[in-house]
């Protein structure tokens, strides 16, 4: 047991959630060292202080209309996603095009699949993770995970489990979209 | 298990069953990420009609309630960094009150600046940090379930969460300088 080792599982020794020969250690050390013991101190007392605001005050009034509320939602989304299928497409199949291009391999041969099976895909998923997956479908997992931990930076959630509506993203969004696709190309060199 | 499966076959009853019996937990894990009841409120419903709209992703091995929750969280995390400036203003009526002592009807001054100023220690975190803290402080969520939540590695969340004690260290520095063992 050194210094580094007791900083390393102090959290969870100051919870009680450490097993008893790992905290028996600890507290070994920590009867020796007169710095650790400081930083114990610290780390309890900062939890005993996060602990004294542990309750959530929820009136039962605050959630009374919740469920017509995600109803209404749900019903507005509908009206709205035929409003913006005929602006946001067009623009979304530029970005598809740009990127495309983009990302072509060296010898020139379009790596992805065709323009309009991405307009097919688009169109027929109308999803953001569609969108990406007809980019970097047939890329390996490691060029996704590059692309939505960009873009997660400018808050739109892309993740392979949830699929993010299109028409979520503002066209200054897909605008980003097709910068950030540049950007990342010539990172990719 | 009845209602998830009428759920994932378009029963709109069922939905609205498992929205009422969650909603309460959905919205206190995004109350504690924004701050702010009604902000909460929103993103909770968000959370919501994004599984409805996204019923077709969803593994009824995995539960409604968990995967829901991990929707929740990720649009919380959205949102603040969407609304950074909210964040701040929103600290001016905190509606997260700490607990009370049987004893006492109102709070005290002191504990009112104390609840203020954690309130504003965890708000100022930045997103990541604040939820990773959040959902593992207070939601007693483990290393691997808030990486699997937030799509992140055990490591960054072991570092944000490091990382969130460090400033909250500083933060509540005033307050900590007392207590410990001798």
């Amino acid at each position: 047991m050194n210094c580094e080792i007791f900083r390393k599982y102090l959290d969870e020794y100051v919870r009680g959630t450490l097993d008893s020969s790992l905290g028996n250690d600890l507290g070994e050390h920590m009867a020796g060292c007169a710095a650790c013991r400081a930083e114990y101190n610290e780390h309890n007392a900062l939890l005993s202080i996060l602990n004294s605001k542990s309750e959530i005050a929820i009136e039962p009034a605050d959630l009374d209309d919740f469920l017509p509320g995600v109803w209404h939602k749900i019903e507005k989304g509908k009206s709205r996603r035929r409003i913006w299928f005929f602006r946001l497409v067009p623009a979304a199949l530029a970005a598809v095009l740009l990127a495309m291009f983009v990302f072509r391999s060296d010898s020139d041969k379009l790596v992805y699949t065709g323009f309009y099976d991405a307009a097919d895909s688009l169109e027929s998923h109308q999803t953001y993770s569609a969108l990406i997956g007809v980019l970097f479908g047939n890329e390996a997992g490691q060029q996704l995970d590059i692309v939505e931990q960009e873009l997660d930076s400018y808050g739109s959630f892309v993740n392979g489990y949830i699929d993010d509506d299109i028409f979520d993203l503002s066209l200054d969004d897909l605008v980003k979209l097709e910068s950030k696709l540049k950007e990342l190309k010539n990172n990719k060199g | 298990m009845e209602d998830a499966r009428g759920f994932i076959s378009g029963d709109d009853k069922a939905f609205g069953e498992l929205v009422n019996r969650y909603k309460e937990r959905i919205y206190t894990v995004v109350l504690r990420i924004v701050g702010n009841k009604d902000d909460a409120k929103d993103v909770a419903q968000d959370a919501f009609v994004r599984a409805y709209r996204n019923r077709q992703s969803f593994r009824a091995e995995s539960g409604f309630y968990t995967w829901v929750y991990r929707i929740a969280v990720n649009l919380a995390i959205n949102f603040i960094n969407r609304n950074k400036e909210r964040q701040a203003s929103s600290l001016d009526d905190p509606l997260i009150i700490g607990r009370q002592q049987p004893e006492m009807v109102t709070p005290s001054v002191e504990q009112d600046e104390l609840r203020r100023t954690i309130d504003s220690a965890i708000a100022d975190l930045p997103a990541r940090q604040k939820a990773v803290f959040i959902l593992r402080h207070y939601e007693n969520k483990s290393n691997a379930e808030i990486a699997s939540m937030m799509s992140i590695t055990e490591g960054a969340v072991k570092a944000n969460y490091f990382q969130a004690i460090q400033k909250l260290k500083k933060s509540l520095a005033p307050y900590i300088a007392e207590g410990g063992v001798a």
